[in-house]
């Protein structure tokens, strides 16, 4: 759908109204069957604003602008002046609410753009993406992402340089690039199959996850999962992020919603541990029990219930700089690393991370297979 | 080939299926257009886009 819209006719009045609910029913009855995407060219205000939140893909050209209540509301109720732009512009929506998961300049950039989108995907949720093809062999090697790994556990590097080696030549389609930038949720291929990749992003907030992220991840998993998308997670994460702000907004109900995601999903599911997975981020990011297929692990990993400088303030109050030192020495050691999750299995394999490619497409293959059913019910009732 | 759906209904919204040649995939396409009294939605409108939506999830695309 393409849409610029003042919204509602206000001289035929609340025929019109009811015209808006007639539509937003029909397009809410296509969700999870067909894929829904908007292209937004001009204004998309009030009713049919709502219209672009029901989509799975919105891509907003750079003119464009999009909100609930106009500036002249704002200013009215809250006697703050602000513009359309400022208010709900493509930029805003890319950067500050995720609305928009996809920027392009005008409109024919745009309708080339729910083509390429189109690619990744099947008709409908009873089919499989079509496989695009691609003469990079699924057995290339991947040095190249070990080496991105720094030798400080605080240094962070470009997680999205790990999913192009990964990828099927290089090339990653990232949705919602902007916002909640400290995770990556990207289409790619492998093979020529369709493949999600969720991936923590170490160079933003240091890949933790807060209530954004685990909006755009749910959001991502729930979508690949209804369209037979198989799913990839790349786990290096401290940890949620902590903060009074955070919790008062709602950060159990948010990160909920992200355990609620990777619980119900029933698609083809691999999980690479590339760094840090601790705690409570590292069980919500597609973990084992959460119900992975296959969990793999690169010798870098770090599976444990906290890192070991925060092990140490807890367990080492009363202890001298020197106690403590060792007490942090000896945890990374016998904790930090990825073979007593393995032992435990946790993991499935630890690999070496120029094997990552060809050991997640022979993952995928092996699950082509998969058929896994939720048991019938009415519907579930997603944590929002 | 494209197959439009409710063409005389007049307003915005106008809807059709596609076939997108470059990737070989038929779609129903909603247009609102701005340039019809600003992309305001009638009923009748409205009523064209429900309609595309529920020939994509009916007929078209599950076909």
């Amino acid at each position: 759908m393409t849409i610029g819209s003042s919204g509602a006719d206000i001289v035929e009045g609340v025929a019109a109204l009811h015209g808006w609910g007639q539509a937003a029913k029909a397009i809410a009855k296509c969700s999870g069957y067909v894929p829904i995407i908007t292209v937004v060219t001009g204004p998309a205000v009030s009713g049919p604003a709502l219209l672009i939140g029901l989509s799975d893909i919105v891509i907003m050209t750079s003119e464009s602008y999009a909100f609930v209540s106009g500036p002249t509301m704002v200013a009215e109720f809250t006697g703050i002046k602000i513009n359309n732009d400022e208010l709900g512009g493509a930029d805003i929506h890319a950067k500050q609410s995720g609305v928009a998961h996809i920027v392009v300049a005008d409109r024919e950039t745009a309708i080339t753009e729910v083509e390429h989108v189109l690619s990744f995907l099947p008709d409908n949720v009873d089919e499989i993406a079509r496989a695009t093809p691609t003469t990079d062999s699924v057995d290339r090697l991947t040095p190249e992402a070990g080496k991105l790994i720094p030798d400080s556990s605080t240094g962070s590097y470009d997680v999205k340089q790990v999913i192009q080696a990964i990828a099927d030549d290089g090339y990653l389609l990232e949705l919602r690039a902007r916002w909640a930038a400290n995770i990556v949720t990207c289409l790619i291929t492998i093979g020529g199959q369709s493949v999600g990749v969720v991936a923590n992003q170490p160079t933003n907030l240091a890949g933790t996850l807060d209530i954004p992220a685990s909006q755009k991840a749910a959001r991502f998993v729930s979508f690949c999962d209804a369209f037979n998308i198989p799913i990839l997670t790349l786990v290096d994460t401290p940890g949620f992020y902590p903060g009074k702000d955070l919790e008062w907004r709602g950060m159990i109900r948010h990160g909920a919603q992200l355990v609620f995601a990777y619980g119900r999903a029933t698609v083809p599911r691999v999980c690479v541990i590339l760094r840090k997975s601790y705690g409570g981020a590292y069980i919500v990011m597609d973990s084992k029990k959460m119900g992975n297929d296959l969990c793999l692990a690169w010798p870098t990993a770090e599976l444990a219930v906290m890192g070991a400088g925060q092990a140490a303030a807890i367990l080492q109050r009363r202890a001298t700089p020197q106690e403590r030192e060792a007490f942090e020495q000896d945890y990374v050691e016998r904790l930090l690393n990825p073979y007593v999750a393995a032992e435990r299995g946790y993991v499935d394999n630890v690999i070496d991370p120029a094997d990552t490619r060809r050991e997640i497409a022979a993952a995928l293959a092996m699950l082509s297979d998969k058929r896994e059913k939720l048991q019938t019910r009415k519907h579930d009732n997603t944590p929002l | 080939m494209t197959v439009h759906l409710q063409r005389a209904v007049k307003g915005a919204a106008a809807a059709e299926v596609r076939w997108l040649e470059t990737i070989s995939r038929r779609t129903v396409w909603v247009d609102v257009d701005e340039s019809v009294r600003r992309g305001a939605l009638s009923a009748e409108a409205s009523g064209v886009i429900a309609h595309a939506a529920d020939t994509a999830r009916e007929k078209v695309c599950l076909s």
